[in-house]
């Protein structure tokens, strides 16, 4: 068991020495979130001024950046498209072969590989949150909110995985996975909360997206960290959070087998 | 007799594949499929220690049996066996005693250097750290990678890297490799140094090898049992000899004649090619000590040379035996 996580593990640094080759991407990286947040956050200032209210969703001027800092710092460590890009082309090149013959699982395999980015992206993450409770001085969650923020925040990843790893096994199956990964950014972009808080949106269309599975990957842990929700409300999106990462980790690892059916590892 | 290292019985394989000229919408969600056979009814064993030379025209199949025998793809019908082990079915544990080399793809991480890669191979075949460093100083002396090993792969020339590849597939003492065409494009020395390699672990360490190339010269100078592939059916299977007194039955003299010469009748259906005053006859083996002597009383003669096909003609002969018959 030990030696098992130790070969994951030596995945996750070979990947991370191939990262260090490549200096300028990680820069680029490090330096993106930033960038986010001051276009989408200048946006929302500028609403606040044209509308001459101080409350948008109930959000104020100073919780709202907070929101998008906060979404920002969690979205740094979703795989990213890169991750699909690999995968689409193990598979349409029939280079997996080449991971199928050696004994390590392929999907943990493709997990460490990915994890190095977001590694690096942490370090962003950390300024971020150094911003976020230094320079505007935010009112940190309570003890037993901040568990349940820390706990949403895992399950935004885990199920973040899922859908990346999703998106690039569909490469099974079709040729060009990309348009799909592009329809999916748009619509979690509105729908995750990601730009627009759902509390903008009427009453009942905000209480049902807030339990699709795209409102787990911004909305409900921004919220929580900005205490939208009360203690029983976060507490219930949380467990809808992990239900949707077991479900759609469950579809993740049943299509793979059935694509390995599929996989005719063409060429050579 | 101790029992076949690797057994196929009655292995095909077929894939289907999309129907020609289907276009429009309705071809996203709906394609008609269309089964092609691609192995018909494979049957072989070999024993531990065989080297065998597994070879046929592009498209007979080869690729396609390495990766059934590999576990990458299941057999549509039929048994495989690899050692104690059903190669689809248990691939995860069996893929820890194999070794497997495809010469157009490549297992090492591009950017960093070789070195990075065989570590991220010794912890992934959870290799003791000792054995590794023999393994690794052995290849080392015996592929000359001294220079190479902190190198990143991407600067390696193709005869390099394909060195790096081969000792990564093998730093784990598999007791079975596959290599597919991993002497294709590379220079004579490359493949010299390669097939030295090979000979050596087969002979030392009794690793049974299945080797596909198009190069005779691997095969002739590497296996001693052939394996014959064709259009999905094995033509033949047998020593690498027989195969040649079976397709060698001629040979040519030439001869460089002082002047033109007149072929007398008897000669003239053996006649294969007459340039200025060289002359090609082609003659049947048995007969080619009695008519040499009676070819170089045809004139004064410069010059005489006997040739036997070699074993790239008889391939020749026989893939396009097989592929118009
Ligand atoms: N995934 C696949 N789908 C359809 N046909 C395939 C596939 N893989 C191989 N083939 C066909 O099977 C035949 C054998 O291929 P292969 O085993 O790669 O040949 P070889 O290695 O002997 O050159 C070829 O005609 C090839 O086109
Ligand atoms: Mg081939």
């Amino acid at each position: 068991m030990k030696v098992m996580a130790g070969k994951y593990l030596v995945i996750f640094i070979t990947q991370m020495k191939n990262l260090l080759e490549y200096k300028i991407n990680i820069l680029l990286k490090l330096i993106r979130p930033f960038v986010m947040t001051a276009a989408v956050g200048s946006l929302w200032l500028v609403l606040f001024k044209l509308t001459g209210r101080d409350n948008i969703g109930g959000f104020t001027r100073q919780s709202f950046i907070i929101y998008l800092l906060t979404i920002r710092f969690i979205a740094v460590f979703s795989p990213g498209g890169a991750s699909i890009a690999e995968m689409n082309e193990e598979i349409r090149t029939g280079n997996l072969a080449m991971r199928l013959v050696r004994p390590a699982h392929y999907l943990p395999w493709l997990l460490f590989r990915n994890l190095p980015v977001p590694f690096i992206s942490g370090i962003t993450g950390l300024i971020l949150v150094s911003i976020l409770t230094v320079l505007l001085g935010a009112d940190l969650p309570k003890a037993g909110m901040m568990l349940l923020f820390v706990c949403s925040v895992i399950a935004t990843i885990t199920l973040q995985y899922a859908i990346y790893q999703g998106i690039g096994i569909l490469s099974f199956w079709i040729y060009e996975v990309f348009p799909i990964e592009r329809f999916y950014k748009s619509v979690s972009g509105l729908l995750s909360g990601e730009l627009i808080p759902l509390t903008i949106f009427p009453a009942t269309a905000s209480e049902v997206l807030q339990f699709l599975p795209f409102a787990s990957l911004a909305f409900i842990p921004g919220g929580i960290f900005t205490g939208v929700f009360t203690f029983e409300q976060a507490l219930v999106r949380v467990i809808v959070q992990w239900t949707w990462a077991a479900i759609l980790w469950g579809l993740v690892i049943t299509t793979y087998q059935r694509g390995l059916e599929k996989f005719e590892a063409q060429g050579g | 007799m101790a029992e076949p290292i690797i057994e196929m019985k009655h292995v095909c394989k077929s894939f289907s594949v999309p129907v020609k000229g289907q276009q429009g919408w309705k071809s996203i969600f709906y394609r008609k499929n269309q089964t092609v056979d691609v192995l018909n009814n494979i049957n072989f064993s070999i024993d531990e220690g065989e080297f065998i030379g597994y070879i046929g025209p592009n498209g007979a199949g080869k690729s396609t049996t390495i990766k059934l025998l590999t576990g990458i793809l299941y057999p549509s019908r039929g048994d495989i066996r690899v050692m104690d082990y059903n190669p689809h079915r248990d691939r995860y544990h069996y893929t820890y005693h194999i070794g497997v080399v495809f010469g157009q793809r490549s297992l090492l991480e591009f950017d960093i250097p070789v070195m990075d890669s065989f570590k991220l191979y010794q912890a992934i075949y959870e290799l003791d750290g000792r054995l590794f460093q023999e393994r690794l100083d052995e290849f080392t002396h015996l592929l000359k990678l001294d220079d190479l090993l902190h190198v990143p792969v991407r600067k390696l020339s193709l005869g390099q890297r394909m060195r790096c590849e081969i000792a990564a597939s093998l730093l784990h003492r598999p007791k079975v490799i596959f290599l597919d065409e991993p002497t294709i494009g590379l220079d004579a020395l490359s493949k010299h140094e390669i097939r030295q390699f090979l000979t050596r672990i087969n002979q030392e360490e009794k690793v049974t090898i299945i080797l596909t190339t198009h190069d005779m010269g691997d095969i002739e100078q590497l296996c001693e049992r052939i394996v014959f592939i064709n259009v999905g059916n094995i033509v033949y299977d047998g020593p690498l000899d027989t195969l040649k007194n079976n397709y060698i039955t001629h040979k040519d003299i030439v001869i460089v004649y002082e002047e033109p010469i007149d072929v007398p009748d008897a000669f003239v259906s053996l006649l294969k090619e007459k340039n200025i005053t060289t002359y090609t006859f082609n003659v049947p083996n048995a007969e080619v000590v009695s008519i040499v002597p009676a070819l170089l009383q045809l004139g004064a003669a410069y010059d005489v040379s006997i040739h036997e096909p070699t074993l790239e003609d008889v391939v020749k002969i026989i893939y396009s035996n097989h592929i118009h018959a």
